[in-house]
């Protein structure tokens, strides 16, 4: 059975199709040829008036013919293309789904762990403070988990709340990694603002705050360094805000800069299941970063030598589109020089 | 390398949180516990450290675990392994096994179900310790042969000759 699985591959039945289709149109015109000049032969052997035998012209013919054939390939390739990425989706789907249950009961398992461990023995309390911390950690990361999910259905059906206020980005971000320190206890994050410009930008908190912590969760899961380093760098650039997100984690190659970016894409490999994560925190990152009318890019140097990760925002369009005046007057204007190292 | 009495379990988990938990409730079943959070450095403390069972993750950094349990199964056909991962169904199980595991317990799994499989698989490291020689049959039949400057010891699974030691497989011992 295994031997003639190749005759069912979908580009054999693509290629054999077009074969088919293009021999199919060879022959009704070769065969349309003959029958033509048969008949031909007949009128001028029998002395028939020409034009009541033979009134359509052969070009016609063969022209509706191979328009008709160019329609057919046409419908061949495009559902051979639909077929192909929909094979990819499924492949990525099923990707996802293996390591979405991973992201899933990982925590679980940790939960249930301990707790059982409570029952089974009397512990010290401060070991108990220690368990109970990892316990609360795995909470957070399964309401994260949980939260992504429905985050994606959210973005993806554009059902979230369109509230955008006026914010100034870097004390929101400071801001934000104050908040969330806990979660990052072994990472070294420092937030830089070299040009102590305020720079006043429209967002929906809720969103901005998911695309920080996909892209901060992601330097600390995917980083294999002693330490975990962070830079949270803001450039502006002509018209644009350029927020760069460094860090010393694994990297990627060259051509995965755009890939990472794809929904369900993992880095690491499936196949030898060093893959992990659910695949959607980069993909929900730019999606939230094209609703603020900006874009997310990735760049490395290679694996394990880093990532960048930049959020570019566009200024000038916003100060036309919404904001108070009062944040207007402030907008560009140098404060002091911001720089935070923070451990 | 100290000697001790205690039975060695080496977990190979990157997940810190479970493998400290693990760590602390074999450490309280009176089990020497070591941990090691990805494939590599898993491999490492497997040949530094020789323990009596390893407990294994599969979706490991670096290296996975099933190659992780390949690397092992060449150089050791008897040292127990447990699997403790996430993937649960028959197909992953079967992959366990033909790769060589000894068990497979999917996560997540209840504490008693795990301590009891681990105190298994030691009962079982004890018989081959009894039956393979390392006791009684040691004492019978000498355990290393010298022949020039090469030396063969059977009992530490070593070799020693002019290119440095080399490791024995399991076929070797036999």
């Amino acid at each position: 059975m295994k031997q003639i699985k190749w005759f069912y591959h979908p580009i054999f039945v693509f290629i054999f199709s077009i074969i088919a289709l293009a021999s199919s149109l060879v022959l009704y015109i070769y065969w349309y040829m003959e029958v033509s000049s048969g008949l031909d032969a007949m009128i001028r052997k029998f002395n028939i008036e020409y034009e009541q035998a033979l009134r359509s012209e052969t070009w016609v013919v063969i022209l509706v013919l191979s328009i008709l054939v160019a329609i057919i390939l046409f419908g061949i390739f495009t559902i051979f293309v639909y077929h192909l990425k929909t094979m990819q989706l499924y492949r990525l789907q099923h990707n996802f789904i293996n390591n979405f249950t991973h992201e899933l009961k990982t925590p679980v398992t940790s939960l249930k762990l301990y707790l059982e461990t409570f029952l089974r023995h009397e512990l010290a309390r401060e070991d108990q403070i220690r368990y109970i911390r990892y316990m609360l950690n795995d909470t957070e990361r399964l309401s994260e988990n949980i939260n992504r999910i429905l985050n994606l259905g959210h973005i993806e059906s554009k059902s979230y709340a369109e509230e955008f206020t006026e914010t100034d980005l870097y004390p929101f971000i400071r801001i934000f990694y104050e908040n969330n320190r806990h979660l990052f206890e072994n990472a070294e994050i420092k937030t830089d603002n070299p040009s102590g410009n305020t720079f006043f930008y429209p967002v929906n908190t809720a969103l901005f705050e998911m695309l920080l912590m996909n892209l901060m969760t992601n330097t600390v899961k995917y980083n294999i360094s002693e330490k975990v380093r962070m830079h949270i760098r803001f450039e502006k650039q002509k018209n644009k805000l350029c927020i760069f997100f460094s860090d010393n984690g694994i990297g990627f190659n060259r051509e995965e800069r755009k890939k990472i970016f794809r929904k369900f894409y993992q880095a690491g490999r499936s196949e030898n299941m060093t893959a992990k994560g659910s695949g959607l925190g980069l993909f929900l990152a730019q999606n939230i970063a094209r609703i603020h009318k900006g874009k997310m890019t990735a760049d490395s140097k290679g694996p394990g030598k880093g990532a960048v990760f930049t959020l570019t925002l566009p200024l000038q369009k916003r100060a036309k589109s919404k904001g108070t005046p009062e944040n207007r007057k402030n907008e560009g204007k140098p404060e002091k020089k911001n720089s935070d190292h923070r451990r | 390398m100290k000697e001790s009495r205690k039975k060695r379990i080496l977990i190979i988990e990157d997940e810190i949180h479970i493998a400290e938990g693990l760590q602390l409730n074999l450490s309280l079943q009176g089990y020497e516990v070591q941990i090691a959070a990805d494939g590599s450095s898993g491999l490492q403390l497997w040949k530094e450290w020789q323990p009596h069972l390893i407990v294994l993750d599969i979706m490991l950094p670096l290296i996975d675990g099933l190659s992780v349990l390949q690397s092992i199964r060449l150089e050791d056909e008897r040292l127990p392994v447990l699997i403790l991962s996430a993937k649960g169904s028959s197909k992953d199980r079967i992959k366990g096994f033909s790769y060589g595991t000894d068990d497979y317990l999917s996560k997540p799994f209840h504490l008693e179900e795990f301590l009891l499989r681990v105190e298994r698989l030691m009962t079982r490291v004890s018989w081959y310790e009894g039956s393979s020689g390392l006791s009684e049959k040691t004492k019978e039949s000498p355990c290393c042969y010298s022949f020039g400057n090469n030396r063969i010891d059977f009992q530490n699974a070593k070799a020693e000759c002019h290119c440095g030691t080399i490791r024995l497989t399991e076929i070797c011992r036999k």
